[in-house]
């Protein structure tokens, strides 16, 4: 009994995983899916002609999306490494307080913040635009950024710094040849949760974007108001292949003997 | 002296984010509750009145008092049903050594799935002519479309609670795992030598260091699920609906007599978010003490 029961829940949950993933699939390629049918009568290539269609909504989407969730990865990876290197290994007055400012936006939904700060962005034109975005964006993403960073800043031995120091490098040697390729790892993971915060984000968008930045999440809003279910399941499909492929090469430093996600593990 | 230099030198550390965040998240704060009090009203003609009004309009507003149930339910329903899954799986995780890798990556897998996707393989596969209704028509065990019970969309917010459980419960995963990989590993191994029970070992030496990673990690999935608007939207029923998704009705309403309304739940629920999160690190601490 002890001996099945492991297998079979550790096999639930790997089903329970993939099997939405089957559902997306199939109506990504199929021409029309009727009640009762187990599976499509007639499979078609419709649903990804229309998304790589280089002048339709999703390809747009995607260069739009793209645009802004790098913009945001990088952003938010250099702002909040910075300040995740101060709490890990510095003491400066009012250390609580700046925990509590990083923490608080991981608490307070973001659509609050941002209805609230709707009105400033009109005033100083950057509603309806990318870097109105792009700065919403910075809400949700940086405060995940610092806490991933400190926790790999909390493992950093100061003395590597000061060795290649005492042997004449230069502050910025120092940075690109011994902090950097030490930290890697946690700015990899940074970049990766910026990006697929940014990637994924709907409401921030729609509240300070309107109608004028069409990110892939609105596309997706917008199929899935209508019934077209082969384009919902092509654009899901385009929609989640990026931020696989960014997890792909991310996903050892996800969990490790070093791993970079103990920071969200101290809040 | 060493110190003072230290300490200037993380302002300047600490500075983009400061800057960044309190020009927009406290800003953006602040400025909610203003409107949500009267002030820079985007009616035109109407004098500006201070008042709250708008506190007393969301505690009579119907939908809002329905939507507070709903929320409470699928953010508590999801927080503690995710983080007991987790525990249970990372657990196993760690015990198995056949596809111990394999699994850990599967455990990965759904975090950089949107939301939105998340939402969408839920509707296509649990609604009433969803895969699973398909399935067990199939099979006999339900009688067509309408035979299957609705719980997508639904007033009880299951559709809803699966789509969190799906995205949450593998990153509880991850943030288990990985605090499991940790320096605990030697600890554990050296009672193991010592003759100490799994059971004793998961009480004494497991439970206690994983403690704080589920601790974090039950208060971001807990301030996620409640005010997150995205699958509730669309995975719920128009009425009642989360908190967030009132609150965005009522702010993009025609009526824009509701705005400072929309401010005014918004404010609320984040204060009160706020409130529970302090009151359950404040009980865990002396949890933690005992």
């Amino acid at each position: 009994m002890k001996i099945i029961f492991r297998p079979l829940f550790l096999g639930l949950f790997v089903f329970w995983v993939f099997f939405p993933f089957l559902s997306i699939i199939i109506w990504s390629v199929a021409a029309g899916w009727r009640f009762p049918d187990l599976l499509p009568e007639q499979y078609s290539a419709r649903g990804y002609q229309v998304s790589f269609d280089p002048d339709g909504d999703i390809i747009r989407g995607v260069i739009t999306s793209t645009i802004i969730a790098l913009v945001v990865g990088v952003l938010a990876t250099a702002i909040g490494s910075a300040a995740g290197r101060a709490i890990a290994m510095y003491n400066f007055k009012m250390k609580k307080f700046f925990q509590f400012l990083v923490l608080a936006p991981l608490i307070v939904p973001g659509l609050a913040v941002t209805m609230g700060i709707q009105i400033l962005f009109i005033k100083y034109g950057l509603a309806d635009s990318m870097r109105g975005v792009i700065l919403a964006h910075l809400i949700p993403t940086v405060p995940y950024v610092v806490m991933i960073m400190s926790g790999t800043f909390a493992n950093f031995d100061r003395a590597y710094e000061e060795q290649g120091q005492v042997l004449g490098a230069s502050r910025l040697t120092v940075l690109r040849k011994i902090t950097l390729p030490i930290v890697l790892p946690g700015l990899a993971v940074s970049f990766l949760f910026a990006f697929v915060i940014s990637w994924s984000e709907y409401i921030l968008t729609l509240l300070v974007g309107g109608a004028a930045v069409k990110t892939l999440p609105m596309v997706l809003f917008a199929y899935l108001r209508g019934s077209d279910l082969t384009l919902v399941g092509a654009a899901s499909i385009v929609f989640m292949i990026p931020p696989l492929i960014l997890l792909r090469f991310t996903s050892k430093h996800l969990v490790g003997r070093s791993s970079s996600v103990t920071g969200l593990g101290s809040v | 002296m060493k110190r003072k230099v230290r300490e200037r030198k993380a302002i300047w550390l600490i500075l983009p984010t400061v800057l960044v965040l309190t020009a927009l998240f406290v800003g953006g704060f602040l400025f909610g509750i203003l409107q949500s009090l009267g002030f820079f009203s985007v009616i035109a003609d109407e004098k500006q009145r201070i008042s709250l009004d708008a506190y007393l309009a969301v505690f009579q507003n119907e939908t809002v008092r329905a939507g507070i149930i709903l929320t409470f339910r699928v953010a508590l329903l999801s927080t503690i049903l995710s983080t007991v899954i987790a525990l249970a799986i990372s657990l196993m995780i760690s015990r198995t050594k056949r596809f111990q890798s394999v699994l850990i990556s599967i455990t990965q897998f759904n975090i950089p799935i949107p939301h939105v996707v998340a939402a969408t393989g839920i509707l296509l596969t649990f609604s009433q002519s969803g895969l699973v209704s398909r399935l067990s028509n199939h099979f006999g065990v339900t009688e067509g479309s309408s035979g299957f019970p609705i719980i997508t969309n639904d007033p009880f917010g299951y559709g809803i609670i699966m789509s969190y459980l799906w995205k949450e419960i593998p990153f509880m995963c991850v943030l288990i795992l990985s605090a499991l990989r940790g320096p605990v590993t030697n600890l554990d191994e050296t009672a193991k030598t010592l003759g100490a029970s799994y059971s004793y070992r998961l009480r004494k030496i497991i439970l206690p260091y994983i403690f704080p990673a589920i601790l974090s990690g039950t208060i971001i999935v807990f301030a996620f699920s409640f005010g997150s608007y995205e699958v509730p939207y669309l995975l719920g029923e128009p009425y009642p609906s989360t908190v967030s998704v009132v609150a965005y009705q009522l702010y993009t309403d025609r009526d824009l007599a509701n705005r400072p309304t929309a401010m005014a739940l918004a404010t609320i629920t984040s204060v009160v978010i706020g409130l529970l999160v302090y009151a359950y690190m404040l009980l865990t601490k002396q949890e933690g003490r005992k």
